[in-house]
């Protein structure tokens, strides 16, 4: 829309979402650039992997302030998981941890004043969540084989109702991935756009009346910490309620 | 005069003065449930309405099926909101009375 959108100091609050191009590569006929996007990612895995490496690295018996780092993340994601999916999700436990630690480092490198969310492009958050779905769905056809449709049809329904019943079942299950997406694309996408709205007013009212919405700014940077983390456990938490359904057919 | 200014004293209001509100963690945390259960209406609408216009478009049956499924979708839509708030429920009892692990208490 507007020509000075890849500047960092534009007033649009969308202009932070702008997709830049570092190195464009095109891979029959598909674009398949090296982009800001792409940078944020290798950044954070890079840094999820430096942290677990060097803080694991010694292995003390009584842990130094990065390995009780570790060691929480670690102990966090798996009491998450042993009370949402039991002693038979341990075997998944990898998958889970990477997703959640994905997710929050993602999140939480978007705080960083300049940098770039990731997290709030909801082809990024539809792709993870299509990534849980196909798989959990997958993972309950290996398991149960066929007996896994009996998913959809809930005990004691008259058979009248059956086939009607059986539609809402699919389309409640469809709608899992749209939800999971949505839900953390829109939490980060609104929290960003309202800091960058609160920050531009900031600048407009200037020294006299600016303080009032620097005081809001403040605030809300700490709620949007909180929801950065609450939005990476929930996406972890209904991966496993999702797991759980896969595996313990009711 | 002495009894007050006493370090103790002093630390202790200090960190009354610092600590958060006590329900600004939960205040979070409800407006991260009352979203999710919003986009677990929304999105089961959004399922509906595009079966519908898919099959629509499939067969020619032009608004007949994307009505159906359209209603079908809320009806999916309120059937996720119930089984998440038996969830949330269930997960706050639990957390209310023992924090052990129920393995397969959760949903429905």
């Amino acid at each position: 829309m507007s020509t000075d959108a890849h500047n960092p100091f534009s007033h649009s609050p969308m202009a932070q979402f702008e997709i830049n191009r570092i190195v464009p590569m095109n891979i029959g006929g598909l674009d398949v650039s090296f982009t800001n996007s792409s940078l944020m990612m290798v950044i954070t895995l890079g840094l999820i992997t430096l942290f677990l490496m060097m803080s694991t690295r010694r292995g003390a018996l009584v842990p130094g302030r990065w390995q009780s780092l570790a060691e929480i993340s670690y102990e966090f994601v798996a009491s998450m998981m042993r009370d949402t999916v039991g002693d038979s999700g341990r075997k998944f436990f990898p998958f889970v941890f990477t997703l959640f630690m994905f997710i929050l480092f993602l999140n939480m490198l978007g705080m960083v004043p300049y940098s770039f969310t990731v997290t709030s492009h909801i082809i990024v958050t539809f792709g993870l969540a299509a990534l849980v779905f196909i798989g959990v769905t997958v993972l309950g056809f290996i398991k149960h084989g066929f007996g896994y449709l009996k998913l959809f049809v809930p005990h004691g329904v008259p058979a009248a109702l059956l086939p009607l019943i059986v539609v809402i079942e699919v389309i409640s299950y469809l709608s899992r991935p749209i939800s999971l997406s949505v839900r953390l694309f829109a939490n980060m996408m609104a929290g960003h756009t309202m800091l960058k709205v609160f920050g531009g007013f900031i600048v407009m009212l200037g020294f006299i009346g600016g303080w009032l919405p620097l005081a809001f700014s403040v605030a809300f940077v700490g709620l949007e910490v909180l929801v950065a983390f609450l939005q990476a456990y929930v996406f972890a938490v209904l991966t496993c309620i999702y797991l759980n359904d896969a595996l313990h057919l009711h | 005069m002495i009894p007050d200014d006493s370090f103790e004293a002093r630390l202790e209001a200090a960190q009354r003065a610092n600590a958060p509100p006590p329900d600004a963690g939960s205040r979070g945390s409800a407006m991260g449930m009352a979203f999710r259960l919003s986009t677990d209406l929304v999105s089961a609408v959004v399922v509906g309405g595009v079966i519908g216009w898919g099959l629509d478009w499939l067969l020619g049956t032009d608004p007949w099926l994307l009505l159906l499924f359209f209603f079908l979708g809320i009806a999916a839509g309120i059937l996720n909101v119930i089984r998440t708030a038996q969830s949330m429920n269930a997960a706050q009892v639990a957390g209310t009375e023992v924090s052990g692990n129920s393995g397969d208490s959760v949903e429905h």
